[in-house]
């Protein structure tokens, strides 16, 4: 062995911790391809058990146990060997080895010596695995209860989940298999798809809290196990059971059992055994299990499931219903895949697209060219989780108009349906998220609980903010985005980006969404922008404020103002009492939902005339600021009108009206708006 | 931890005590009776704040604690590093970066309402600890109300100037059990008795009566796991006087009973003896005393928290004393803090309850980096 310096090391480690005269000398074998070490193991004996110095289920005070170095050795653990005669009764005893070889660490061995400690991190978990096998406490609560396992098996059984927790006494489950692999790999479902072997289900009555490993072999032994944990009339039913499959070469039975604790890896107490009783008697007419048939352990295979998928992410099942996932591209896919393997699921998706070949540069899947994109995203959403609780839509959700979804994830980054969507307000919450400027930014928005701020609000509010964040606005109306053409038709562009890109903003949505469909929506609408600097996304939150909403006598506009604004202009109303004073106000108009939000005011320019009972807005220099807005925000900030102000609470005058119907003659039906501020109210003209 | 366990940690020079018993409850509830850390390693090897801490639980914000602090009584050696490294005071004034160690529920015999005379003195980290009881005290006081978590109180014995009344519902009397911590019913694992600090006894002193010793809180543990019953005898410093008196008073009753002793002040003759070991030519345990102290269950063993035990005239720990308890169990059930494993490296002594009686702890192995390290730091290297 070419490792001798490292086994001397390991050496001198077991030497160090149970003493010279407890360890032996290394011996190597015959091809000096394994070298052996015995030490003799102090174990500290529960108090009831110091005196004999062993303990009622056979552990001595002292120990002998093997260290079996290979000459792979450091980068192999060594294998650790309990004298034969060891009790077998424990858990995390390796099952089907002839030597008895304990599991004294959850985790890989050969990983844990890795580590600064090295062997001394072995030594610790061996005389832990001893203590607790004196105390007859191998089986940790917060680890988990050990499942009895035969990992010498050949058979296999793949069940899911939901359908093992409902059986019961009365359940006959069907395992399909092909004729290929003879059995060895069946799949349990609740319907015969031939060729298959019924199986039959015994719950066991209590809660068992032995540990026993498996210890059967034949029929006999079976019988006198299930007779142990309380399940009447086994032989009965069997001998029914038997003589029902009698074609059959083997009899499958699952027993039922109920642990004190949770199954480890699991969140559920309940621990399948599944037999196969291999039916050796032979008559002329059928085959039949006697007491000496043999018996074997299968091992059960779990589907994938939501349940899983969550265990695996630690994430908690959603508060919504259903979910509608409005676009099946790039970032829909792949938004709707994280959401799905966090164990998500009823979602809707609906998309109207096909999926054509230049698709594959931004996909995360390969999907089925020329499908329609929400079919193909649903299908793998079904693999992915193992349930069948998702639907699709090859209609575009302007066409479907109502969905029952309790939440609505827009991905399409379409304005057609994005104004559609703000058009009506019997839909539930939306969240829009979309790319912009070739991926250099992104956004989502999110509506608050009630939607009292919804889209159009948040976006409002954005092009406010944008007026004074230069990378807000850069973001929103950089006019660098590049579009390519893929199609002979005009509607064929798509924005050039990368797949990792799209990754990235898919990744960071999908951490916010899996929050919200956790814990719900806030009160309050926010919106999320997102811009990748260099090889870093920067990422931001900002809360929208509820906008104002003003009483109007036209029932065709809804009229929002920003509380910030309206504090603004009573501060300037204060100043210039007793006269009236007003000014010039910009907003964004939403001509699908007829919303007009009030987010910006000019002062009165100079040339304005101020009077205790009238009041002349000027026009010098107003021209300018106005454009300078207007170009700002892309024409999505315009003049929306005047404010001006009675000191005495009187309504607005014949003048006022008068000027209002000249305004909007003006600017030819652009929604027009004067505002006329009272002590107590404001009154709107639109 | 699917046990409960008891961990008695090795003591300085002079003496000490601190025993933190972690329960296999739900909440995993944590109750550090007295405390002793010193600033150095024992014997150079053994970090005893170190361990400490790394048996604490760590509260959302990081931060140690314990659920209940019982403080048998105010002696420096059970106090030492008190001040230093719990946090007194309301939690708004926890410093993070003291890294001291938060207290939920602080216990103390009624004697915290005796101020330091000239006959009557208190260490630094003994006032300190007033301090905090009065002012958890004084908040009970003022609202009538159970405190919550860091404020909390419990007062054992009556105090013989009447302060305790009216504050029953914070105070636990001589002979009552309970089995309530960190206002937690814990009672699937733990329950206690209090078997002191008893009265004045007909024959005794004054000066002998206040003596801190003398008022130690005494308590019979048990602790459970499944229909197993672990039970502790925790002495304290109680001395001959008064295990002569409990004996009297509970010694048939089954309070006395236990699977570990923790052997009264760290194992010395006066513990067990009214006779002087210099003055008597043969000095005799106390009958009464000795009877107490033996009411050992079957397999049972016995802890003295103590300097290692010599052949000599030192006392505590007294050999002679150490003799008279190898005549209750063998010398394998008998174990003294700073010798275990050995007394070159003495580290925490510690038992897991199971099913099946105590069960002592392994040793970990030393780590061979650590060692290194340590030594290398400690060692002064010429070069030329």
């Amino acid at each position: 062995m070419d490792n001798k310096i490292d086994i001397e090391r390991a050496y001198s480690y077991l030497l160090s911790y149970f003493g010279e005269e407890n360890c032996s000398d290394v011996v190597y074998d015959a091809e000096n391809l394994l070298a052996e070490i015995t030490v003799q193991a102090k174990v500290n004996l529960p108090q009831k058990f110091i005196k004999d110095g062993i303990t009622d289920l056979g552990v001595q005070e002292k120990e002998p146990v093997t260290f079996i170095f290979s000459n792979k050795f450091p980068f192999k653990a060594p294998i650790i060997k309990f004298r034969q005669d060891f009790p077998r009764c424990f858990p995390h005893i390796n099952p089907n080895e002839k030597d008895v070889i304990p599991c004294i660490y959850e985790g890989d061995l050969s990983e844990l010596l890795q580590t600064p400690d090295w062997m001394n991190n072995i030594i610790e978990h061996l005389m832990v695995w001893l203590e607790r096998a004196a105390a007859n406490d191998l089986i940790d609560p917060e680890q988990g209860w050990e499942p009895i396992r035969n990992d010498k098996t050949s058979f296999f059984i793949y069940a899911n989940r939901n359908d093992l927790y409902s059986a019961t006494s009365l359940s006959v489950f069907f395992i399909n298999y092909n004729n290929k692999n003879e059995i060895k790999l069946g799949r349990l479902s609740q319907k015969p798809n031939k060729p298959c072997v019924p199986c039959f289900f015994y719950e066991v009555p209590y809660v068992i809290n032995d540990y026993f490993p498996n210890w059967i072999s034949c029929f006999g032994d079976l019988r006198n196990l299930v007779k142990g944990l309380g399940v009447t009339d086994f032989e009965k039913t069997i001998k029914a059971q038997d003589s029902s499959t009698k074609q059959s070469d083997f009899l499958p039975i699952c027993l039922k059992i109920k642990r004190p604790y949770n199954l480890i890896g699991s969140n559920s107490n309940i621990e399948f055994l599944f037999f196969y009783i291999h039916k050796t008697g032979k008559s002329k007419k059928r085959k039949y299990i006697e007491d000496s048939s043999p018996v074997e352990l299968a091992n059960v295979l779990f589907d994938i499931s939501p349940e899983t998928l969550r265990r695996l992410s630690n994430t908690k099942p959603a508060l919504f219903k259903e979910i509608a996932i409005l676009g099946c591209g790039s970032l829909g896919s792949k938004v709707a895949v994280h959401l799905a393997r966090n164990g998500n699921t009823n979602f809707i998706c609906i998309d109207d697209d096909i999926f054509l070949p230049h698709n594959n540069a931004r996909y995360g899947l390969t999907y089925n060219l020329f499908w329609n994109k929400s079919i193909n995203v649903v299908n793998e959403l079904k693999e992915i989780t193992g349930c069948p609780f998702f639907s699709s839509s090859t209609k575009n959700i302007i066409e479907i108009d109502k969905t029952s979804a309790d939440l609505i994830l827009d991905t399409t980054g379409s304005n057609s349906v994005l104004n559609y969507l703000i058009s009506k307000n019997d839909h539930p919450p939306i969240i829009s998220s979309f790319l912009v400027n070739n991926g250099k930014s992104a956004f989502m928005l999110i509506e608050s609980k009630t939607k009292a701020t919804a889209l159009s609000h948040i976006w409002a509010y954005i092009y406010h903010l944008s007026l004074s964040d230069s990378k807000l606005s850069s973001s929103l109306f950089s006019r660098q985005g590049k579009h390519i053409v893929l199609g002979q038709s005009c509607s064929s562009t798509t924005m050039i980006v990368d797949d990792a890109t799209i990754s990235s903003y898919a990744a960071l949505m999908s951490l916010k969404l899996q929050n919200i469909l956790e814990k719900g929506l806030n009160d309050s609408a926010c919106f999320f922008h997102y811009s990748l600097e260099k090889y870093n996304i920067i990422t931001s939150q900002i809360i929208v404020p509820m906008f104002q909403k003003l009483e109007t006598q036209c029932s065709e506009w809804n009229v929002y103002i920003l509380p910030e604004l309206v504090s603004k202009i009573l501060k300037t109303i204060d100043q210039e009492l007793p006269k009236e004073t007003g000014g010039v106000l910009l907003g964004s108009v939403f001509f699908p939902s007829k919303e007009i939000f009030i987010t910006e005011i000019i002062e009165a320019p100079e040339d304005s005339v101020l009077e205790v009972s009238s009041f002349k807005l000027g026009i010098n220099g107003l021209e300018p600021k106005v454009k300078s807005i207007e170009a700002a925000s892309c024409k999505h900030i315009i003049h929306l009108g005047t404010w001006h102000s009675h000191p005495v609470e009187t309504a607005a005058s014949a003048l006022d009206k008068a000027t209002h119907e000249e305004m909007k003659s003006l600017r030819k039906n652009v929604p027009t708006c004067c505002l006329i501020f009272t002590k107590t109210k404001i009154e709107v003209l639109i | 931890m699917s046990q409960s366990t008891i961990t008695f940690f090795p003591v300085g020079d002079k003496n000490g005590g601190m025993t933190l018993i972690r329960l296999n409850n739900h909440h995993k509830t944590t109750i550090l009776i007295d405390c002793s850390i010193p600033s150095d390693k024992i014997a150079d090897s053994c970090d005893v704040k170190q361990e400490l801490y790394n048996r604490l639980p760590k509260d959302d914000f990081g931060r140690s604690y314990v659920d209940a602090f019982i403080l048998t009584h105010r002696h420096d050696d059970h106090l030492l590093g008190f001040k230093d490294n719990f946090h007194l005071g309301k939690i708004s004034d926890y410093d993070n970066k003291s890294k001291k160690i938060l207290i939920k529920e602080l216990w103390s015999s009624h004697n915290f309402w005796k101020p330091e005379s000239q006959s009557y003195s208190l260490c630094d980290d003994a006032k300190a600890f007033n301090r905090e009881m009065k002012r958890r005290v004084d908040l009970f006081e003022e609202t009538k109300e159970i405190q919550g978590d860091y404020d909390r109180a419990i007062v054992v014995g009556t105090d013989p100037e009447g302060r305790t009344e009216g504050k029953e519902a914070i105070s636990i009397g001589i002979g009552e059990a309970f089995a309530t911590i960190n206002n937690l019913n814990v009672s699937s694992c733990f329950s206690g008795i209090i078997l002191g600090p008893i009265g004045k006894q007909k024959d005794e002193s004054d000066k002998d009566f206040i003596d801190k010793n003398r008022q130690s809180i005494v308590m019979q543990i048990t602790l459970r796991n499944d229909e197993n019953i672990t039970q502790i005898l925790y002495g304290a410093d109680a001395e001959y006087r008064v295990w002569s008196a409990l004996e009297k008073e509970f010694g048939a009753l089954g309070c006395l009973d236990y699977d570990i002793l923790y052997i009264p002040h760290h194992c010395s003759w006066h513990s067990i003896s009214a006779d002087s070991q210099s003055e008597c030519d043969d000095p005799q345990p106390d009958a009464g005393a000795l009877a107490a102290l033996s009411h050992s269950n079957y397999g049972a063993c016995m802890v003295s928290q103590s300097k290692a035990i010599k052949d000599d005239d030192n006392d505590p720990p007294s050999f002679a004393a150490k003799q008279i308890y190898l005549g209750i169990v063998q010398k394998e059930y008998f174990y003294c803090t700073n010798e275990y494993p050995s007394e070159s490296s003495p580290g925490p002594l510690e038992f897991n309850i199971t099913d099946r009686g105590y069960q002592l702890a392994h040793t970990s192995p030393k780590s061979h980096i650590s060692t290194a390290n340590s030594k290398t730091s400690q060692t002064v290297f010429r070069h030329g």
